[in-house]
């Protein structure tokens, strides 16, 4: 007995200091960033992690005053929104069609591998198109044409996502509310939907990161000053002669703010979004 | 339900043919219109509708920079799905079972670097990285563990494993979170018995826990492997194809040929050729997995 | 499940609510319809009517009526408002804020035109310009990275011509087609297609107090001298067995630096890179030994340079020298003695500048590349774009715009530069920098000499016409890739020169087949 505790310790120690490696191992880099965000330039150069008492905001206020970055930020907030405006409701309405007419229309069962095919898509083939595309109608430099081309990555995450988590909600509660006579939209939006919530939240979270985190389709796709991104409006700071790493890390701190909150409020959704699907993949 | 009312018909239609009209809009006339300007000679500054048939394909694959590209190519998308998922599949062993505020923040925190934008990551690690003022190198010197600062990006025989290490820090919450999800739902009781029967936890993990989460696995790894063959963001904003071409990777060639040669042509076929490699890839992951259906 | 739901529900509502207002926000910004502007003009008519009789022998009286002024008001004729965008290269801060300052006057003077001002790096503003064209939002004014930038875009016929402004200027500053530097027009069936706002030189610069440390009286003349003085002028000043002083900066990136430093190299040591047909001939027979030995020297600068070339570029040139740590750096131009002056001007005094080393100094040849503005055509306001710039380079904006950047942005025109305001005005908030150029005067007289003795790739000692592919290897990966492969030990340099002048020529003939060329340009001489 006193073994078993001793061996049981022990494995717990090692598991948790394995944890506490592998946290550092994603964080300490975040911790460099910011704390290099917070220091005059030369002791970043000089230090090893650059702790200083002589923390300065002046990297911040030139973000702020000389460059346009926080409409840069709201830009890309925007976008953000908008695709998952254009992503949650498309995928959650195909994968529901999907998953319910599969008897009527055999050829939808290849709808989880059609998902996974436009996920494929290498970003770089529809981008190089898509310049003539939005050009012709004037969607070019627009952000709503920015949000349409992210929406190329995250629907197909989205579809397959959202295409598991409905073949696991069983159609047995839809058959009740049928014999009650509802109609298909009545059964879709007061008994799908809010057992979908989980799953609509993961997707929505998935397409805001998708522009967030995008840099192909703004750099390929925006061209004025006024409509950068956050990731586009970083680039500004990086000027031909001299990179100012001070300011790069300030705007890159800014821009982790949203991604902090999304990783430490919707892990929860994003896990049973997933699991969820999982079951329904199986 | 299985005959379709006329009101279903209309509800399907509804919801069916906006959703299919978007799609179709948003993703395959792009790749027609690649299609299409991959069998012309154009610049990029004027692509015309000028037909010279599979001429940019034979050109490209008799070149000796495309084949060196779809191995870098396929380097980089395997190599850093395989970690990718295994890393995950460690992580999420690590926190099976372990619920508490603690492992959550733990877990939190290891998925920030996922939402993080490339263009940060790619920042922050190039600094990190550098041979002169970079942290890691300054570290590893004081603990005498190397004599010279090592180039990470410029030394042709280290860029591709530095970039790939970029990804794989970026990436692998994605497989930690589908993974522990999987492991999560596997059944408790099976996972007793087995237990109660004497087997030590690593037979557990082989004789109950893999079987269920088998296919999830492979799911994840090929989903994976998917992702960063077409991947463009972090080459180029860590190497911009590497020294001596050592990174380029397909996207980053056709954006080279596209924007600084300006053969939109040539930049098309690349484009399309990088997807159509993914294909027999897609099409042994479907066989295997969904076969059992 | 039910508490979560509701969190979950509030989310929900929140995030709707948060996006719906951001689509309406985008939709109505997308659904803007141009500002009409209503200008209201007068017109004063004067009328003189006339009355004569006709005398058929009989005296009558003539009268004659006085004449009436009618005053008509014309209808207010709504004027669109036209929204142009310049595309700026020169991100140094105060050059991006007196281009803006400009640019709002002009607003101010034609209330029917906005120009916004997008400023973005050297490195990315072809990639820009190559994707604007295509998708037809390319901005009207633009400033090009290499003069050969505009010589591609002219002879596919993208350029609009800006024969106004040239005429403007001479007219301005009173001068004559000779007081413009060879090279520094493009000049198209009699029509000017760009305005070159600098000549930038690529000199030495040198470290007084340290060659004087070193017991060395004066700057190197050639190569050699070169080598030889900076391995004197290695130093470890901290004593601790490495050095931390070396004595040139060299760099041997994956970028355009490399591609410039190869170049001059190149030419000084008898190397050509095309003739006259934009044949690449650097790996000829007549030419490839040359072309050997410059890798060589090359090879020779970046082993006395510090740790890491290989990944070195303009931010490396500049910090490792105003910084201290090297004894002798390069630059394109005189845009270092601004960032001395600005980062570090306790070293201001410490700092001279001369003319590049040559291989052979009976025989010199200096790299001298020429920044322009130019119109696009493929926009949708290029006649406004041409507007502008005829308004704005013959204005005290112009000379404040070169005040930006002393030394660096010196105007290969005679008339422009001898004039007093370039001289002797200086803007307010301005004066520190214009006292700075008075200070180096001597370093400006060179660059603005150069620019009548000094190459660019476009146009390559010996040949006639300007080259529209130099552009893409100016900009492009081969020549960088050629010089690293032979400093990385991939290759020797024989096999180096081969391989990249093969991957030039590959560019080069993929170019020709997809380009539509419309014309050969002779190149301007400048008399």
């Amino acid at each position: 007995m006193v073994d078993k505790k001793i061996d049981i310790s022990l494995k717990e120690i090692i598991r948790l200091a394995i944890i506490i490696i592998m946290v550092l191992f994603s964080f300490l880099p975040l911790i460099w960033m910011i704390a290099a965000s917070l220091v005059p330039e030369d002791i970043l150069f000089r230090s090893i992690i650059p702790i200083t008492t002589n923390i300065t905001l002046k990297h911040y206020n030139y973000v702020f005053s000389r460059t346009d970055f926080t409409r840069w930020y709201i830009n890309s907030l925007i976008v953000g929104f908008t695709n998952i405006l254009i992503t949650m409701p498309t995928a959650t309405m195909m994968a529901y069609v999907a998953t319910r007419f599969k008897q009527k229309y055999p050829w939808l069962k290849a709808f989880g591998p059609f998902a996974l095919f436009l996920y494929m898509i290498p970003g770089i083939v529809l981008a190089l198109p898509l310049v003539l595309i939005f050009g012709y109608l004037k969607l070019f430099d627009t952000l709503l044409g920015v949000a349409i081309a992210n929406s190329t990555w995250s629907m197909p995450l989205s579809l397959w996502l959202l295409w598991g988590y409905f073949e696991n909600i069983p159609p047995e509660l839809e058959e009740a509310a049928f014999v009650d006579g509802a109609s298909r939209w009545q059964v879709l939006s007061r008994i799908i939907i809010p057992i979908a919530r989980p799953g609509m939240a993961a997707v929505s979270i998935f397409s805001f990161l998708t522009v967030w985190l995008d840099y192909l389709f703004a750099l390929t796709l925006i061209r004025s000053e006024a409509n950068y991104t956050a990731s586009l409006g970083i680039t500004w700071l990086i000027k031909e002669y001299s990179f100012a790493w001070g300011e790069l890390t300030a705007a890159a701190t800014l821009m982790a703010i949203p991604s902090t909150i999304i990783a430490f409020l919707s892990f929860k959704y994003l896990l049973y979004g997933f699991q969820m699907t999982l079951k329904g993949v199986r | 339900m299985s005959v379709v009312s006329k009101g279903d018909k209309i509800f399907i239609t509804s919801l069916l043919i906006p959703t299919l009209f978007f799609l179709s809009f948003v993703e395959f006339i792009p790749i027609i219109y690649a299609l299409l300007y991959s069998f012309t000679s154009s610049s990029t500054f004027n692509p015309t509708i000028n037909f010279i048939g599979l001429n940019n394909y034979i050109n490209i694959i008799y070149s000796t920079f495309f084949w060196q590209d779809v191995i870098n190519t396929l380097e980089y998308g395997s190599v850093t799905a395989i970690v990718q998922t295994l890393l995950g599949l460690g992580l999420a062993i690590l926190f099976k079972d372990k619920k508490g505020s603690l492992y959550t923040i733990a877990k939190a925190l290891i998925f920030i670097p996922y939402a993080l934008p490339y263009i940060s990551v790619s920042l922050v690690w190039k600094f990190l990285l550098d041979p002169q003022y970079g942290a890691v190198n300054k570290v590893m010197l004081a603990l005498r563990l190397i004599n010279d600062p090592i180039d990470f990006f410029g030394n042709p025989s280290n860029a591709m494993w530095s970039v790939m290490f970029v990804t794989i820090w970026q990436f692998f919450p994605f497989a930690m979170i589908i993974l522990y999800a999987a492991l999560e739902s596997v059944p408790k009781d099976r996972i007793e018995a087995a237990q109660v029967d004497g087997a030590g936890p690593i037979q557990v993990f082989k004789h109950v826990t893999w079987p269920y989460i088998r296919k999830i696995f492979f799911i994840t790894l090929f989903l994976r492997f998917l992702f960063n063959f077409g991947k463009f963001d972090h080459v180029w904003l860590l190497t911009g194809g590497g020294p001596l071409r050592v990174t380029e990777t397909l996207p980053v060639a056709a954006w080279i040929i596209s924007f600084q040669q300006y053969n939109y042509g040539v930049a098309t076929s690349v484009a399309i050729l990088n997807l159509l490699l993914l294909i027999p890839f897609l099409l042994i992951f479907l066989l295997s997995v969904y076969r059992e259906r | 499940m039910g508490e979560k739901v509701s969190r979950r529900n509030y989310l929900k509502y929140v995030g709707a609510g948060i996006a719906g207002l951001a689509v309406g926000g985008a939709i109505g910004y997308f659904s803007r319809t141009p500002e009409v502007i209503e200008k209201v003009t007068t017109k004063t008519e004067t009328v003189t009517k006339t009355v004569t009789g006709v005398p058929t022998g009989t005296p009558t009286t003539i009268t004659t009526v006085a004449p009436t002024t009618v005053v008509t008001t014309v209808a207010p004729t709504p004027t669109v408002l036209k929204r142009l965008s310049m595309l700026n290269e020169e991100t140094d801060a105060d050059s991006v804020a007196w281009l803006k300052k400009a640019v709002e006057a002009y607003e101010k003077e034609n209330p029917y035109v906005k120009i916004a001002l997008d400023s973005i790096s050297v490195t990315e503003v072809w990639n820009r310009i190559t994707l604007d064209i295509p998708a037809g939002k390319a901005a009207e004014v633009v400033t090009l990275p290499y003069f050969g930038s505009a010589v591609t875009l002219a002879t596919q016929g993208f350029l609009y011509p800006i024969t106004d402004t040239i005429k403007a200027v001479n007219e301005k500053y009173k001068g004559k087609d000779t007081d413009w530097a060879p090279y520094s027009r493009l000049v198209i069936e009699g029509e000017d297609y760009c305005f070159p706002f600098d000549v930038n030189t690529m000199i030495l610069y040198i470290r007084k107090d340290y060659f004087e440390e070193a017991g060395i009286d004066r700057a190197p003349k050639t190569w050699n001298e070169v080598i030889e003085f900076a391995t004197l002028l290695q130093k470890d000043t901290d004593k601790d067995g490495k050095i931390d002083r070396w004595g040139i900066i060299w760099s041997a990136g994956r970028n355009n630096a490399n591609t410039e430093q190869y170049i001059i190299l190149a030419w000084q040591h008898g190397a050509k890179f095309f003739d006259d047909d934009f044949n690449v001939v650097l790996d000829s027979p007549e030419y490839i030994d040359n072309a050997v030995q410059a890798l060589e020297t090359y090879k020779k600068l970046t082993d006395l340079s510090p740790p890491g070339s290989t990944g070195f570029s303009w931010p490396e040139m500049i910090s490792y020298f105003t910084g201290g740590r090297v004894a002798m750096g390069r630059y394109t131009g005189g845009r270092l003695t601004k960032r001395i002056h600005a980062d570090n001007p306790a070293i201001e005094d410490k700092v001279e500048v001369y003319p590049l080393p040559q291989v052979d100094p009976s025989h010199p040849v200096h790299y001298s590349p020429q920044d322009v503005f130019a119109v696009v055509s493929r926009s949708v306001y290029p006649d406004e774009g041409a507007k502008f710039l005829k308004w704005f380079i013959p204005s005290r904006h112009f000379i404040n715009f070169l005040h930006t950047v002393p030394t660096h942005f010196t105007p290969p025109i005679k008339c422009i530069w001898e004039s007093e305001d370039y001289r002797t005005y200086a803007a307010p908030g301005l004066e520190d920098l214009v006292n700075l150029l008075n200070r180096h005067f001597d370093a400006d007289k060179a660059n603005f000499e150069s620019a009548w003795y000094g190459f660019d790739l476009t146009c390559e000692p010996g040949n006639v016409y300007y080259n529209p592919f130099a552009g893409a290897i100016l900009g492009g990966l081969q020549i960088p890739d050629m010089v690293q492969s032979y400093l990385l030990g991939r290759m020797d340099a024989r096999s180096a020169v081969k391989y990249g002048a093969e991957e030039i020529r590959k560019v080069v003939e993929s170019l020709k087949a997809t380009m539509t060329i419309k014309y050969k340009i002779e190149a301007w001489k400048g008399r």
